[in-house]
């Protein structure tokens, strides 16, 4: 075993026993279903910051994304403007989810629209977007094994096996409290990641302009005059990645952060300091993929920042970034383990079929079997990721793009306008998330991946194109119908 | 320097402007709200 592996192996083992303290932690906190679920009003805003930061950014933001940079050159960057503008989309959510939250005791997002909305059908489709996130979680895995691969010298196949089992373990007992209590530590180890990236690059790399000018060298399509490239960064597509990475933070397993933040008035200053983070992340990717390119333009475009790393730095730098790659991928992966499972017991079972049975026995009883279901949900989720992970992807990104182009193009704007505009109606958002998610999926499986026209095997030109739709229909339908009640208006909307 | 190294720093620049736009509004409505308060009570 050489000494990256070995120190690899430290370093997993101690991540492991800090993973194992705060799951009982988790446990230790949580007295019943909605602890389970929501951890309600528990943590501050670094925590939540840190939470929220380490989610959003997956095996995209350590590995694809600097990768897209490392691929495109400066124009590859517009995907990173999506990490600022995810700030802006938290802005215009977090007070409305928050107040609805502690208010009328939201226990997930599907929850927050069917109560927005007053409408099962809204719980309903947003749970079944929740669904099309476990290609999300396949993505996710196959980065895992990579690291088990590249860095512990563990089989791939083996390697996600042991990382499902561990995260399938941490949520099970924990919950939401073991979730937010992992996710605050994955994302200080990944602001590690981030700032080591950047020393790296600045002091052995050499400045921006020097790097600016061995790129051009390589390919003037890469330098920093080039604001497009097509396909992936054209003038539609370009600005069509920033807008819809920006409205990837409002994806359920990020949304219902803000129901765990201690109170309202503290989130501005949790915005702050998720920027300050999202800003380390756009440095990996920014410094990681122009650098990498730079000083090894013959390398793998997911794996060049961490090739670099090989270069300049000792094993236990390497070792510690392979970890780190590791705790970005389950921190999103956990979230998003709990959100799926949530999504099929809590939203569908418990929301929507247990009213429409006859209910012969206590709330309490249904409580107890949803926080079961939710547990034995979990390791099926599990599973079913990894059956689809067990067949690697090529490009990491594109992959995880099929689970969050559904929600970004079919739910997104419906819940941004539903947070900022009162006049949204229920028919309107209905009928906005209806034609927002099917024109999505035409967009992307028929006339993308089934008529072959380029522009749209993009995955993010498909979402962009339906996050359009679903603003627009969303607007003009809720024009034209009945407004919500005034009453349930007051309840949500005022301070 | 280039225009996209320009849009880069430009558009970090533009959202810690609005971040700290947002804490300093969100303050100022806030103790504003708790000065109306405090009066109410001193006038009831």
């Amino acid at each position: 075993m050489d000494s990256i592996a070995t120190w690899g192996w430290i370093f997993f083992v101690i991540y492991f026993a800090f993973m194992c303290y705060l799951s009982y932690r988790g446990e230790r906190k949580t007295r019943g279903l909605k602890d389970y679920l929501v951890a309600p009003q528990s943590y501050g805003p670094v925590i939540i910051a840190l939470a929220l930061g380490a989610t959003t950014c997956s095996a995209a933001a350590t590995m694809g994304n600097p990768g897209l940079v490392f691929k495109n050159g400066w124009p590859g960057l517009w995907y990173g403007f999506g990490y600022g503008s995810v700030v802006m989309a938290w802005a215009l959510t977090a007070f409305k989810l928050s107040q609805v939250g502690s208010r009328v005791g939201a226990k997930s997002l599907p929850d927050f629209m069917g109560i927005r909305f007053q409408s099962n059908f809204m719980r309903g489709i947003t749970a079944l977007a929740t669904l099309l996130m476990v290609y999300y979680i396949a993505g996710q895995f196959a980065g895992c094994g990579w690291v088990f691969e590249k860095i512990l010298h563990v089989p791939y196949n083996t390697g996600i096996i042991i990382a499902a089992v561990i995260m399938t373990a941490y949520i099970m007992i924990g919950g939401t409290h073991a979730d937010v209590l992992n996710c605050a530590i994955q994302g200080t180890i990944m602001l590690i990641l981030a700032i080591v990236v950047t020393v790296v690059t600045l002091y052995y790399v050499g400045g921006i302009t020097e790097i600016n000018t061995i790129l051009t060298k390589q390919s003037p399509e890469m330098s920093w005059d080039m604001v497009f490239k097509n396909p992936f960064f054209g003038p539609f597509t370009g600005p069509g990645i920033m807008i819809s990475v920006s409205l990837f933070a409002l994806t359920p397993q990020l949304s219902k952060l803000w129901f765990s933040l201690k109170s309202e008035r503290q989130i501005p200053v949790t915005l702050l300091l998720g920027l300050i983070f999202m800003l380390f992340m756009g440095l990996l990717m920014w410094l990681g993929g122009l650098g990498s390119r730079a000083v090894l333009p013959q390398s793998q475009p997911d794996v060049s920042t961490l090739e670099m790393l090989v270069k300049y730095t000792p094993a236990p730098v390497v070792a510690l970034a392979g970890v780190s790659i590791m705790a970005a991928i389950m921190s999103t992966t956990a979230g998003l383990f709990l959100v799926v499972a949530i999504a099929a017991v809590n939203d569908i079972y418990r929301d929507i079929i247990v009213p429409r049975l006859a209910r012969n026995k206590p709330t309490e009883y249904y409580d107890r079997a949803t926080l079961l279901g939710t547990r034995i949900m979990i390791p099926v989720v599990m599973i079913v990721g990894i059956l689809i992970a067990l067949n690697p992807p090529k490009l990491l990104t594109a992959l995880m793009w099929v689970g969050i182009g559904g929600f970004v193009g079919g739910i997104s704007p419906v819940l941004l306008l539903g947070c900022i505009w009162r006049r949204t109606s229920r028919a309107g958002a209905i009928a906005g998330s209806v034609l927002g998610l099917s024109s999505y999926l035409i967009c992307y499986f028929v006339i993308g991946k089934g008529m072959g026209v380029v522009f749209f095997t993009v995955p993010w030109a498909g979402s962009t194109v339906a996050l359009i739709i679903g603003f627009v229909v969303t607007i003009v339908v809720s024009l034209f119908t009945e407004p919500p009640p005034e009453e349930h208006l007051n309840k949500i909307f005022s301070s | 320097m280039g225009r996209m190294a320009l849009l880069w720093y430009g558009q970090w620049i533009f959202w810690f402007v609005v971040m700290f736009g947002i804490y300093f509004w969100h303050k100022k409505t806030h103790s504003e709200k708790k000065n109306e308060r405090g009066n109410e009570k001193w006038t009831a």
